[in-house]
């Protein structure tokens, strides 16, 4: 029998179980496992492989581990198989059997060759595949980094590429070529860029081979020296450590697993902005939070680089390996120690992901990732718990999910596909969430109309969503869509994709199918048909088109998508620590994000029931409150104060009101109409609702300070919007998002661009500071910063400002025209019901509190009624500039 | 420049290259700005930069544009050539006494006469395509992400389909966590090409670093040289699809070549291995 010294390693112990019958049957067992994926018939391979061994079978294996093993191994060995091991005259001399020396490898510095010659031992080297396989895998994830595969691939389709946010168009071939239809941005050349190799190994030099066939121009950081000849051999340059780092436009490590943190934040600080970094070496050798940009001193570029994670520890052959979850940090602004209970332990578990900004964040308690299957779950487990409530209809989990599959087959029946845009325009009823469901389920998207548009909004709303469908009622209060659509002329010029018109009420558009009649479709449709729709929806594609409030432009059509909602709105119901017991009453108007996104979803994903009230009003909120036992309330500033003034206050039972969302300045009032755990927000549309919440279980004095601290789904960064750099605690800066953020506007590229980088960070356009117990405080749109005699003012310090007088619950401080100083500050200013101020105190007040400039020039005190505000029921700043410049010019003149 | 001769730039046959060329030479306009913009489409791009690489090459700098839109007789007296399809022959060669420099767009200089040029004097430039270099190695990344099978395994990992068991194995030896059957690799398998044209023949460059044999099939061998480059066979079609375990398309989109690849050849490929 032969026998073989063999250095043991995870790999070559194969060789005992191909080669030697006296191998454990544990063992052989335990490699069946290892490699039931590309054997499934282990024993066949293994039998197989025997027969062509033919005299090597059977052997003698004789493990070795160190060199003293060795030596014991080596004593009556004809063969020796090592990797590490040092073979030099000591061991040969002791040696007399030994015929032949496999070098696992082609590094055969370990082996004295001359000694080998001069003995007639034999010594041969070899290519491992396993190398070879892990520098096509790494080459695989540069090319998929650099390409954008994540994102385009499989989208090979005009539909395939709007659902994902692109903007397909051919080009005009008379001019340019035709190429990248698709209109992908950000795509990279590999040919000519430079690629940094940390460690040139075996495997270092598989990848610089092929990198080399690429075109890229290759650097090398190794500790041992390589010579100039040879570096002119392989084709490659040499450089420190800092110089691959600064120089590469991609890096690939290639170290061994004794290295730890080799790339830590120094070293990614160096890093081009921008570069890719692939990591197929041990996970322990990249510092993810570094690489991530969370370094301890704050000036940090976050993000400075996108990459790829996977191990290569020892592998089989054609391994595939899979990117490794990406670490990402939780820093400890996001983390503050006084972080209360029940939230402690998410950023631990749940900070893994290859690509950050597309996390899935604390889902462990939920299956479903796409909407459709989320319904199926809950009704699985909550069969019998209410979920949609409206004055007419109360529809538990189970019967809600059943009616909406009958209307997802009547919505097949009228052609309703996957992907197709859906406009939905109606008032806030339990047919408008079953509508949704119904369109989720067949992988259409859900277009929100807002109610309150008319005739010129409501084109713009169906020509940008490229809506194929509309289901709308005839009027909603003073509104008259039936007539909104005949002002619109010929629909087939006016709005060539829609196809169909579903009405529901008594005037119906011409060729319009009446609502009745297309319930009554669909009963032919197998459940097959609906099944298979459901199960072709990927979580990333999108479910709902929101339209951003248009104050300053034409709306923008934001798409979010199924994983983004249940992720995060689960995060925001988890802060008002919601459960199945609790009903949360949605006032705000469903085509809404606030009410159509997150509050649906955050109720939803925890099993709660929503209730939806028809249209605002204070009264009837109050009603419904204590007729429904309502436990949250999604609230407004505005409907705040009116409830607070309310006289059916005092006459209602809402001690069932625990928890829901307001604003910071309306907390102190919220509390005292009644709910002790009402939370605080930052978001908006875009970032699917909320990006930021307090928790419900905070002391009232924390969770009024600001919105509370980001989701787990989400990173926030304070800019510097000119250069990007990250602000200090405690300073006014942009607020960027990363995470659950939309994947675009639709058809839109241009402000998609603006508004999302190419690290897919979201500038909101927002200033913001983080204060030294993390919490994120919202300070007003920086467009709305004002500038007087050549100072920046802040106009959330001035509303603070005022704000801090006992009378004053609102005030809204704005930069108004000045020929002199180019902007004054001004304030309108509400008072609480039944105080009394005047100007004059008021300036009296800011004077001696604050800075001489943060005083307002110009106040003027409303009635609550009087502020001017945007059809989703926030501030209309530019309305309230105006009439504050009007009023001005009154005064002056007078 | 003043009172010399103009320089003469003639530009052979029209292409988009060649009219951002134009357009880049020209004063700025709206409408040039919109075309330059365009053509960049959707990567940002700076009109600053573009039109700064033009200085000294407009007709205020004595530069004399012509578009000779395949009419040859136009190159005469041409001080530089530019093209990218047809020839530049000795027949041109010698119609441009003052001739200084031949550009092609496009790495092949098969259809310059470079004997002619050489004689001369006068270099040539064949200018490879970044267009093409991005098709090329969007095929290589293809042929990857199959063999691969990366947009599976990255679907099993977000979905968090996969045993931890095999993750943290005891010997921390981790292998194909999410048990992805029939990932493979290139390394020493046969890649097909159809259409060794300029695209082609840098996929073929590109597979020699991932140890690929090549084998091709055009309308006919090319010459044993060009072969030898690459390191590529000829095969007719039928024989390339039966032997190759990825085929990369590479034709020209014409009449002849629609349907080039269907239901005659499908299915001939081995199974992957």
């Amino acid at each position: 029998m032969t026998v073989v010294a063999l250095e043991v390693d995870p790999p070559l112990r194969l060789a005992g179980v191909v080669l030697d019958p006296t191998t454990s049957p544990e063992r052989i067992a335990a490699f069946a496992d290892y490699l039931r994926h590309d054997l499934p018939d282990f024993d066949a391979w293994l039998a197989d492989l025997r027969a062509r061994l033919g005299g090597l079978v059977p052997a003698t294996i004789r493990p070795a581990h160190d060199t003293a093993s060795f030596h014991a191994a080596l004593a009556d060995a004809e063969v020796a198989v090592i990797e590490a091991l040092r073979l030099g005259p000591a061991e040969l001399d002791a040696v007399p059997h030994l015929r032949v020396v496999q070098q696992f490898g082609l590094d055969d510095r370990n082996i004295d060759l001359d000694a080998c010659a001069a003995r007639g031992v034999v010594v041969r080297t070899q290519r491992r595949r396993t190398n070879i396989a892990v520098a096509e895998h790494s080459i695989a994830l540069l090319m998929a980094l650099a390409k954008r595969l994540d994102t385009i691939g499989n989208v090979v389709t005009d539909a395939g590429l709007t659902a994902h946010g692109f903007h397909p168009t051919r080009y005009d071939t008379r001019h340019t070529a035709a190429a990248n239809w698709g209109r992908v941005s950000g795509l990279r050349l590999l040919s000519g860029a430079t690629l940094g190799l940390i460690g040139f190994g075996e495997i270092g030099r598989e990848v610089a081979r092929i990198a080399g066939g690429i075109g890229m121009h290759v650097l090398v950081h190794q500790r041992t020296p390589i010579a100039p000849a040879e570096q002119a051999r392989l084709g490659i340059a040499t450089a420190s450590l800092a110089q691959t780092l600064a120089q590469s436009d991609a890096i690939s490590v290639h170290v061994p697993g004794s290295q730890k943190d080799l790339t830590d934040a120094a070293a990614i600080a160096r890093v081009k902005p921008g570069a890719l970094l692939i990591n197929t070496a041990c996970a322990q050798v990249v510092n993810r939070c570094a690489a991530d940009g969370g370094a301890a001193d704050g000036t940090s570029r976050r993000r400075r680089v996108r990459h790829a994670l996977c191990r290569a520890d020892a592998a089989g052959r054609s391994a595939a390996r899979l990117p490794e979850h990406s670490v990402h940090p939780a820093s400890g602004r996001r983390c503050p120690p006084e972080r209360p209970a029940g939230h402690g332990g998410d950023a631990d578990r749940h900070r893994h992901r290859a690509r950050p900004h597309l996390r899935e964040i604390n889902m462990d308690k939920l299956a479903a990732r796409t909407v459709p299957a989320l319904l199926a779950e809950m009704a699985t487990r909550f069969p019998d718990r209410p979920f949609a409530i409206d004055e007419r209809r109360a529809l538990t989990y189970a019967a809600f999910q059943a009616e909406a599959r009958r209307l997802a087959k009547s919505l097949y029946s009228l052609g309703v596909r996957r992907h197709d845009k859906v406009a939905l325009v109606m008032g806030n009823q339990v047919e408008w969430l079953l509508l949704l469901f119904a369109v989720t389920m067949l992988g259409g998207v859900l277009v929100a109309v807002n109610t309150w548009w008319r005739r010129r909004e409501l084109e713009h709303a169906l020509r940008i969503s490229d809506s194929s469908t509309l289901i709308m009622v005839d009027r909603y209060i003073s509104n008259d869509y039936t007539q909104a659509l005949a002002e619109l002329g010929d629909l087939a010029t006016a709005l060539p994709m829609l196809q169909r018109i579903v009405c529901l009420g008594e005037t119906l558009p011409p060729g319009a199918v009446p609502y009745a009649e297309m319930l009554a479709l669909g009963g032919d449709v197998a459940d097959a048909v609906i099944d298979d729709a459901t199960a072709a929806i990927d979580p990333e594609d999108l479910t709902e088109l929101l339209f951003t409030s248009g104050s300053t432009a034409r709306a923008k059509a934001a798409g979010l998508a199924h994983r983004g909602l249940i992720d995060n709105m689960h995060g925001i119901g988890e802060r008002m620590h919601l459960t199945e017991q609790d009903r949360l009453l949605l006032v705000v108007s469903m085509f809404w994000s606030y009410a159509c996104a997150n509050g649906l979803f955050a109720a939803m994903t925890h099993g709660a029931a929503v209730v939806l009230q028809f249209r605002y009003d204070a009264g009837e909120m109050l009603r419904l409150v204590d007729v429904q036992r309502c436990t949250a309330v999604y609230t407004q500033p505005n409907m705040v104060l009116e409830l607070y003034a309310h006289p059916d206050r005092r006459i209602r039972d809402l001690s069932s009101w625990r928890t829901g969302i307001g604003r910071p300045q309306v907390m102190d009032a919220l509390a005292e109409i009644g709910p002790q755990e009402m939370i605080t927000s930052y978001g908006l549309t875009e970032c699917y609702g909320n990006s930021c919440n307090s928790d419900a279980k905070w002391p009232l004095s924390l969770r009024k300070r600001g919105s509370g601290h980001p989701l787990p789904g989400v990173e926030l960064r304070i800019a510097d919007p000119a250069t990007g750099a990250e602000w200090p605690p405690g300073q006014d800066g942009e607020i960027w998002l990363r995470g659950n953020v939309t994947p675009g506007y639709h058809n839109d590229p241009e402000r998609t661009c603006e508004s999302i980088d190419v690290a897919g960070w979201f500038h909101t356009g927002d200033v913001g500071l983080i204060d030294e117990q993390g919490i994120v405080v919202y300070r007003g749109r920086f467009k709305e910063m004002i500038k007087t005699g050549g100072i920046n003012v802040t106009p959330a310090d001035v509303e603070e400002l005022l704000q801090e007088h006992p009378a004053v619950p609102q005030a809204i401080v704005v930069g108004v025209p000045d020929r002199e100083r180019d902007e004054i500050v001004a304030a309108m200013v509400v008072l609480k019901p039944g105080a009394q101020a005047t100007p004059a105190e008021l300036d009296a007040h800011c004077r001696a509190a604050a800075a001489q400039f943060k005083v307002p020039r110009f106040i003027e005190i409303v009635p609550p009624e009087r502020v001017p505000l945007t059809d989703t029921g926030k501030v209309a700043k530019r309305a309230v500039i105006e009439a504050l410049t009007a009023a001005r010019a009154a005064t002056v003149s007078a | 420049m003043t009172g010399a001769r103009p320089v003469r730039v003639v530009i052979l046959d029209e292409d988009h290259v060649m009219t951002l060329l134009r357009r880049g030479m020209a004063e700025p306009s709206a409408e040039n700005d919109a075309a330059i913009a365009r053509f960049f489409a959707p990567e940002a791009c700076d009109l600053g930069q573009v039109y700064a690489m033009a200085q000294g090459l407009t007709q205020a700098d004595g530069v004399e544009l012509v578009q000779a839109r395949g009419d040859r007789a136009l190159a005469d007296g041409a001080d530089l050539i530019l093209f990218r399809r047809g020839t530049v022959d000795s027949a041109m060669v010698a119609a441009c006494p003052g001739l200084k420099l031949v550009q092609r767009l496009g790495s092949r200089a098969d259809m310059i006469d470079l004997a002619a040029l050489r004689s001369r004097g006068v270099p040539a430039s064949c200018l490879a395509r970044p267009s093409l270099a991005y098709t090329a190695e969007h095929a290589i990344l293809l042929a990857l992400a199959l063999a691969k099978r990366l947009p599976d395994a990255e679907r099993a990992l977000r979905a968090g389909d996969y045993d931890p068991q095999r993750v943290r194995s005891p010997d921390n030896v981790a292998y194909n966590w999410v048990g992805l059957p029939r990932a493979s690799g290139l390394f020493r398998a046969t890649l097909g090409i159809i259409g060794l044209g300029e695209v082609g023949a840098m996929v073929a460059r590109i597979v020699q670093g991932f140890g690929m044999r090549v084998i091709y099939a055009n309308r006919g061998p090319l010459p044993p040289e060009r072969e030898a480059a690459f390191g590529a066979q000829f095969r007719p079609l039928d024989a390339l699809m039966a032997e190759a375990d990825f085929v990369s398309i590479h034709a020209p989109n014409t009449a002849a070549t629609r349907g080039l690849v269907g239901r005659r050849s499908r299915g001939c490929s081995p199974p992957p291995s």
